[in-house]
C-alpha cells in the first residue's frame, strides 16, 4: 500500500501526519496541559525505540511526536500507546491539544487552576471538527506563559486589586512597580474617608498580580478572582493577538459557556480553513462579542 | 507621601546591576541596618525592580517610600514596620 493509498484526512484526524520521505508518518501525541506521568513516558520510549528511530520531537505545544514510524506499524504502535494510556493528538481543521502552564496547583504567582480547566476543556472539545484549525491555552496569571493571546480561545488567571485605605502608607512604591503604569495617587476621598487615594486605569490594567502580591502592607487586596477570557488570537502566516471577550469571569461554568457560545459562533459564522481570529475581523469585533456573550447568556447554541 | 526619616539615610546604587545580583544586594544592605535605620535603594524600574521588591517582601523586610527617577525607582527600606518614622 503506498502512502496515497492511506486516507490522509482520517488519519490527520487521529493525530498521524505524511513525512518528507515517503512510507514514513509522524505520530503526534497528546499531552493535555502538558501533562505525562512516567509509565506514559516509559512507554513512548518503547514505541519511539521499537518503530521509530529512536528519537523524540517535543512539539511547540507541549507535545510529543515520534517521528519516522512506518506506515505499516502506525496500528501496532498506536494500540501499543494507547495500551498505556498514551492517546493520539489531532491534526487538521479540528481542535488540537489544550495547552496549559502549571497554574496555581505549583506556580506561586498563579491564580487559577489550569490544569483542571485544560482537563475539561479537553473532555468538551478536542478533536471536534472546525472550520480551521483550533487552539485553546489556559494560562495561570498575566505573566501568560502559555501565550493565551495567541490561541483561538486562551482563558488567563486575572485579579482585580482594591484599594483599602486604612492600610496604606502613601508610600508610593505601587506608581512606581504596576508595569502598566496604571495606578495613580489622586488627592480626595473615594469614599473610604482619607484625603486621598490610590486608583486604577481599568483600560490599562492587565489584572495582574503585583500590586496585591508587592504593596508593603497588603493595601492593594484581591478584590475578585477570576478568568479572562480572549478570543481570536493566531500566529502561523497570519498573526493576530487575541481580544478580551470578557474579564474576570468569576465562575468555572461562565467561562466554559462563553468557550461554548465562541465555538458555537465560529462554527455559524467561520468560512473554510479561516482562522477564528479572521473570521472575528471579518464580521466585526464588537459584532462578534456582543453575539457570543448573547449566546452564553442565554444558553443557546 | 512626605514622611520624614531619623538621621542619615545611606543610598546604594543598585542601577544597571542585573537580576538577580541587584536582589540580592538589596536584601544585604538592609540586613546589616539597625533595628531603626533605613536605606535608600536605587534601582531599575520594570522587571528588575519587581524583583529586587519580591525578595526583600519575601525577606520580611518593609519599603516605607518610593520616588520615580528617569527610568529608575528609589526606595526606602528597613529592617520593620516600626522602623517607619512618620
Ligand atoms: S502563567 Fe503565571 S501561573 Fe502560569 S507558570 Fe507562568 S507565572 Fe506561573
Ligand atoms: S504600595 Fe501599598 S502602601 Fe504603598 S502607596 Fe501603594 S497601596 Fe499604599
Ligand atoms: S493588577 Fe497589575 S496592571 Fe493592574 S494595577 Fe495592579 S500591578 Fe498594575
Amino acid at each position: 500500500m503506498s502512502g496515497k493509498t492511506l486516507d490522509q484526512a482520517a488519519l490527520k484526524k487521529t493525530g498521524m501526519m505524511r513525512q518528507v520521505q515517503p512510507d514514513y508518518y509522524v505520530m503526534r501525541l497528546k499531552a493535555v496541559g502538558g501533562d505525562m506521568n512516567v509509565l506514559q513516558l516509559a512507554r513512548i520510549v518503547e514505541v519511539a525505540e521499537k518503530y521509530g528511530r529512536g528519537h523524540v520531537h517535543l512539539s511547540t505545544r507541549q507535545g510529543i511526536e515520534i517521528h519516522y514510524v512506518n506506515k505499516d506499524n502506525l496500528e501496532a504502535a498506536r494500540v501499543e500507546l494507547a495500551e498505556a494510556g498514551v492517546e493520539m493528538g489531532a491534526c487538521g481543521p479540528r481542535v488540537r491539544s489544550v495547552v496549559a502552564c502549571p497554574g496555581a496547583e505549583t506556580c506561586r504567582l498563579g491564580v487559577i487552576d489550569t490544569k483542571a480547566m485544560s482537563r475539561e476543556f479537553d473532555a468538551r472539545y478536542f478533536k471536534q471538527d472546525m472550520p480551521a484549525k483550533f487552539k485553546l491555552a489556559v494560562t495561570g496569571c498575566s505573566s501568560n506563559c502559555t501565550k493565551a493571546n495567541e490561541n483561538d480561545i486562551g482563558v488567563r488567571g486575572a485579579i482585580e486589586p482594591r484599594w483599602v485605605a486604612d492600610e496604606c502608607t502613601d508610600c508610593g512604591l505601587c506608581v512606581s512597580i504596576c508595569p502598566l503604569e496604571a495606578i495613580g495617587r489622586r488627592d480626595g476621598d473615594d469614599g473610604q474617608g482619607s484625603d486621598y487615594h490610590y486608583a486604577i486605569d481599568e483600560a490599562a490594567c492587565i489584572n495582574c498580580t503585583i500590586c496585591t502580591s508587592l504593596c508593603p502592607t497588603g493595601a492593594w487586596a484581591v478584590g475578585r478572582k477570576g478568568h479572562t477570557v480572549l478570543i481570536g488570537g493566531t500566529m502561523g502566516r497570519k498573526p493576530r493577538f487575541a481580544s478580551v471577550l470578557k474579564r474576570i469571569v468569576e465562575s468555572d461554568e461562565e467561562v466554559y459557556a462563553l468557550v461554548d457560545a465562541s465555538i458555537s459562533w465560529y462554527r455559524d459564522n467561520g468560512l473554510k480553513k479561516e482562522r477564528f481570529g479572521h473570521t472575528i475581523d471579518r464580521v466585526g469585533l464588537e459584532k462578534c462579542k456582543e453575539e457570543i456573550i448573547g449566546k452564553a447568556v442565554s444558553g443557546k447554541d | 507621601m512626605g514622611k520624614q526619616y531619623q538621621g542619615k539615610i545611606e543610598s546604594v546604587d543598585l542601577r544597571g546591576v542585573s537580576c538577580p545580583v541587584n536582589a540580592i544586594m538589596a536584601k544585604r544592605a538592609i540586613e546589616v541596618l539597625g533595628e531603626d535605620e533605613h536605606i535608600r535603594l536605587l534601582l531599575d524600574a520594570g522587571e528588575s525592580l519587581i524583583r529586587a521588591v519580591r525578595s526583600i517582601k519575601d525577606a520580611g523586610y518593609h519599603i516605607v517610600k518610593s520616588e520615580p527617577l528617569d527610568n529608575a525607582v528609589a526606595i526606602v527600606a528597613g529592617k520593620g514596620k516600626t522602623a517607619c518614622r512618620p
